[in-house]
Order: structure tokens, then sequence, then C-alpha cells
């Protein structure tokens, strides 16, 4: 069974329980012989087919999805953060479905945790990833280069946090701290909310303990 | 004034245009539009009625036609996935209830599917067929919300009294089976929260048998009304390569020639044993995403229907026992130690699933709902990412609102049936 922290990506995923369901499945031919090295294994879980490939050949994974594997419906695309583990610390997945087999496939690829994260874009495969990648850049931090239009979708343009990564913090001594670098920050621009520091203070106290 | 202008452009992310005196009449827009003393950029939202929340569309029109639309979202962002990731599975249910509240009970089925996935654990039939009768009334609710908001937004006043009085009785039923109109959180891990109530079936039998007048009436209203036809027929046209492009799903794909209902072609809680069909139109324009939506009212009504009928013979508890993922009948608490510390533990620390992701799908009123849950062996979903319909539908005026009237911008919203609680999550 796959875990979801492998320190490095394992060759192959097999979850023997189900293996007959699964191996049967058209897909894995189809990228084990044309992706090569790029192509690292499949999973099934509870009847998800999760095909794991390596970064640089996930665009063409998708590709060969789309025009020989009738997967033509993109679902969503999203990411999960693994801060443990910087060196694969980003699991990014991408939904597809087939309208005509009526079967779903995720195609998943981890990239590392590093300031800055680039990524390249998948909409030139399926014009339907722009929102979501937009929305992965706004809640996690990662760049997708050659984007059409990449913008903070949900958090306002001026924000410079990633709240769906992990080490964003909600509660504690880390809100605290996180709260008053936020007040600074918005205390520069010229319509801050005019705190001075003793209100924010107080206001930070009042909230956080 | 010129901080604030600079303020304006730095939130959109795109570097101010530089001054030019010879060209000030020509002025290089956002997306390649030339902007002239013609045109002009007008926000639509977040403080209007026929956006159905707090969308805003900053759109630059010529006169009244319209030439670009740009969604702007996220009035409504309140970190529902994450604070999921806070929560225990248990807990997380009356986050869901809230995305899309015109249908809670659809979202409900689509994060408890995925939990149920998840730990491997699989309903009773009477449950499952309960849960089917609720989410098809669910159905007929959220699309009465929008038959009679769009209606609204378009003059007719009418249709939206008549509607709102149809959901109200499906609101009833809710707050009878669960207590809560709205958010009901009913639909549960292995299960329902709690048993149906004695005198709901009748109740809902009523609801039923009333329902075919009502709803001939409804539709008498509208589809042949040569205004509501002047209004909706050939505005807003999406194409089948649209509806694949932009991965649209729901009423909105069936209105374009896309046959897909997740119902069909991936069943779940038995829908292969039901008798429905899936109303597809090919026009593709808001007059077809209206009559598929009206016809879906009555496939939902037929599922209702059979579901009822079976509900009286269905067997096997409202929830099933199980000794890590379900909470313990209430009544067991009394009588059984094992119960009391199962409730105990099951409300406190909650459970751990086996580690793995799922993603699990169902067709909500608005189109493909799903979650994708990441468990990581704890209490609590490391990853949980909502895949919202209205979301992934709502792109899609970017393509199809420029070239119409500022006028039928509106009647385009209506017809994409949105829900920004939905959409900002």
């Amino acid at each position: 069974m796959l875990t979801n922290v492998p320190a490095t990506p394992p060759a192959a995923w097999i979850d023997l329980q189900d293996e007959q369901q699964y191996a049967a499945r058209p897909e894995i031919g189809l990228l084990s012989e044309r992706l090569g090295a790029g192509y690292l294994g499949w999973t099934g879980f509870q009847g998800n087919l999760i095909i794991g490939v390596a970064p640089g050949s996930l665009l063409e994974a998708l590709r060969l999805l789309k025009a020989e594997g009738a997967y033509d419906h993109f679902s969503f695309m999203t990411c999960a953060h693994w801060p443990e583990h910087p060196a694969d610390g980003f699991q990014m997945v991408y939904q597809l479905y087939s309208r005509s087999l009526a079967t779903w496939v995720r195609v998943q690829t981890w990239i590392a945790d590093k300031q800055p994260n680039h990524f390249p874009t998948v909409c030139g495969v399926y014009p339907a990833a722009e929102w979501h990648e937009c929305e992965v850049f706004d809640l996690f931090g990662i760049t997708f280069d050659k984007h059409p239009n990449l913008r903070r979708l949900l958090t306002p343009g001026m924000y410079d946090e990633f709240p769906l990564r992990r080490d964003f913090a909600l509660e504690g001594q880390e809100l605290r701290e996180f709260q008053k670098r936020l007040i600074s920050q918005y205390s520069d621009t010229e319509d801050s909310m005019d705190y001075n520091g003793s209100l924010a203070d107080e206001w930070i106290d009042r909230h956080t303990t | 004034m010129t901080a604030q202008v600079d303020m304006v452009v730095k939130r959109r992310g795109e570097a101010p245009a530089p001054p030019d005196a010879a060209a000030s009449t020509a002025v290089e827009g956002p997306l390649g539009v030339q902007l002239s003393d013609e045109t002009m950029v007008v926000n639509m939202g977040p403080q209007h009625p026929s956006t159905h929340g707090v969308l805003r569309l900053e759109i630059t029109v010529d006169g009244e036609m319209v030439l670009e639309v740009i969604p702007h979202l996220g009035y409504l962002h309140t970190g529902i996935e994450k604070s999921a990731e806070k929560q225990t599975y248990h807990k997380a249910i009356t986050l869901f209830d809230r995305m899309d509240y015109l249908a809670p009970l659809s979202n409900n089925m689509a994060y408890i599917g995925a939990v149920e996935q998840l730990c491997g654990i699989t309903p009773s039939e009477r449950a499952t067929v309960a849960r089917v009768l609720l989410i098809e009334l669910q159905r007929i609710g959220s699309h009465m919300v929008w038959l009679g908001t769009s209606a609204i937004d378009l003059g007719a006043t009418t249709p939206f009294l008549w509607a709102m009085q149809q959901r109200e009785q499906i609101l009833d039923l809710f707050e009878m089976a669960s207590g809560v109109r709205m958010m009901t959180s009913y639909i549960q891990e292995g299960g329902l929260a709690k048993e149906l109530p004695a005198g709901f079936e009748e109740s809902v039998a009523t609801f039923l048998k009333q329902f075919p007048a009502r709803y001939k009436e409804l539709r008498g209203l509208l589809e042949h009304n040569p205004i509501w036809i002047a209004r909706t027929k050939g505005i807003g046209h999406i194409s089948q390569q649209d509806v694949l492009d932009f991965g649209l799903t729901g009423p909105i794909a069936r209105g374009s020639g896309v046959a897909t209902d997740l119902r069909k072609s991936n069943p779940y809680l038995g829908y292969e044993t039901y008798d429905f069909d899936v109303p597809v139109e090919t026009a593709g324009d808001v007059y077809a995403r209206f009559m598929v939506r009206l016809n879906e009212i009555w496939e939902s009504y037929r599922i209702a229907d059979q579901a009822l009928k079976r509900l009286a013979t269905a067997s096997g508890p409202y929830r099933i026992e199980h000794p890590l993922y379900v909470a313990p009948i209430r009544e067991r608490i009394h009588e059984s130690m094992e119960a009391l510390i199962r409730h105990f533990k099951f409300y406190t620390s909650g459970y751990a699933p086996p580690v793995g992701d799922v993603y699990y799908a169902i067709e909500a009123p608005k189109g493909e709902i799903g979650f994708w849950l990441v468990s990581d062996g704890t209490e609590r979903p490391h990853r949980c990412k909502v895949r919202p319909p209205s979301f992934v539908n709502l792109k899609i005026i970017e393509k199809i609102g420029p070239g119409h009237l500022l006028s039928d911008l509106v009647s385009i919203i209506g017809s994409l049936d949105i829900v920004l609680g939905e959409i900002d999550r």
C-alpha cells in the first residue's frame, strides 16, 4: 500500500489486495510503455487508481492520457504539503475522468518544497486547469510557469501568506507572531487600518490568549 | 489619488499602464481590449442582487455591450479546507454544510462518501435508500431556488414565490428529520445522524402527492412565455468543445449536448436500480439549461417517489455498528459500557482511517462535487480538497459573457446557477 510520506518516491506501488482489479487497466500499460523512466508505478486504494510519474514526465503523461486514453474530463488538480520531507514536499495530483470509459485516474507527482517553488502549467493540455492552478498558487505558493493568467483568486492581491501550507499557524504562539507580522505589513501601506502599536498588541492579547 | 490608482493596479497584479499623452484615447486593457473614450469599466457586485452572492464582475462595456468580463472571487473565503485539517473527520462534517448552502445534504453525502470509502465501511440498505430520498428532495429544493431567483432576476416575480413555497415544504421535511432546516449534517458515517421520525414517510408522501400539479403550474409560467423565451433563447451559448475545455459538469454540460451524469455512469447509493432519465438539450443556450433543470426536477421527483416506496420495506438499522468509524447508537450508551467508551472516544479524539487518499464524487444539483481526502493515519485529514462544481462552472462566463448586452449577463449568471459559498469556500 502507498504510504503518503515516502522519503523518495518508490519505484513501484502495488496494493496486493486488489491487484487483479487494477492491473488490467489500460492506462497503466499506456504510461509504462510510453514514458520509460518517467513512469514510477501505480497503486490502487479503495477503487482509486493512482499513477505516479516523474515531475518531468507529467505533461507527457497527461497528453497521452488525453489523446490516447480518452480522458476528456479534467476534474481538478491540487496538491498536498508534506513539510517534514522537503525533498518531495509537494504531492501534486491531477484527477482525470473518461466519459467514454466511465473511469477515473489520478496522476501524481512529487516536487521539492523550496522557495520559490516553480512547476510547469498543464493549461496547454487541459485548459480547465487554469483556475485550479491559480488556487494552488494562491494557497500553497507554487508558481506555475507559462500560466496564461496567474493571480490570487481567493485571498486579496496584496496578501503574501500561503494559508494551506501545513506550517501556516492557526493557534498558539505561532499565531500571535503571525498576526503581529501581518499587522506590521499592512501598517506600512497607505490604506492601512491605522493600527498603532499598543492597540495592535492589545488586540492580539485579547484574541490569542 | 495616484497612490490609490497604483494600489488598485497592484492588487490586480499588473503593471500600471505608462502615461502617454499622445495616445490618451486608446489604452490597452487587461486582456488586450482597446479601451477608448467609448468604453468604460464597471463593477457588477459584490453587492448586486443578481450575482447570487458576493461575486464581483469587472466588466468592460461599450455602451450596453459587454466587451470583457473578469470574475473576482474570494469575498466569502473562510478557509474551509484549512479548517477541516484542524478538525477530526467527524467534526468537519458541519463545515461542508456551509459550502453550497442551497444543497447541504449533497455536500454531506459527498464528504461522507469519501470518508466511508477511506474507512471501507458500507451503510445499511435502509440508510442508503433514505439518503437517496433526501438528496433527491435536496436537488428539487436547490433547483427551485435557482428557478425562482433566475426568474426574478429577469423580472418574473410569480415563479419565485411559487418555487419558494415548494422549497419551504422540503425544508420542513428536513427539519422534521434532523431538527434543522438547512445545515442539517444529517448524513453521517455509517448511515444517518438519527432515526427518521414517526410520520416522516407520510409527510413526504403528502408533499409528493401535491407536487406534480404545482410543478405543472410552475412550468407553465415560463416554458412558453414569449418574454422569457426572448430573454433566454440564443443567449450565452456554450459549445460542446467549451464543455470539454472548461471541465464543465452538471446541467450546464447537459444543456450543451454532453450527456454526462455520475448517477448513470458511475452509480453510487444504488442509483442503477432506480428508473430515471438524464435530460439532455443540445442548444447550449440559457433556455436549454433552463429546460434541463426543469426536466431534472421531474426526474428527481420520480426517484424520490421510488425511494419512498422502498423505504417502507428497506431493512437494516439507520446507522451500522462499527467498533471504530461509526458513532454508537445513542440508546446503546445506557446499557453498554463498551458503547459508552466508544461514544466518548468517537466525539473527543475521533478515529484514524487507514493511510491513503481517495477521491469520491457525486452528481450534486450543480454538477460534480467531489472530495479528495488524504489520510496520514491520524485522526485529522492531512488534506481535504473540495472540487466545487460552481467554481469550475463560473469560469465559462469569461468566454460567453462578451458580446452580450449587460442585461443578458444577468440572464447568463442565473443560468450558471452558482453559489458563492461553494466557490470561495
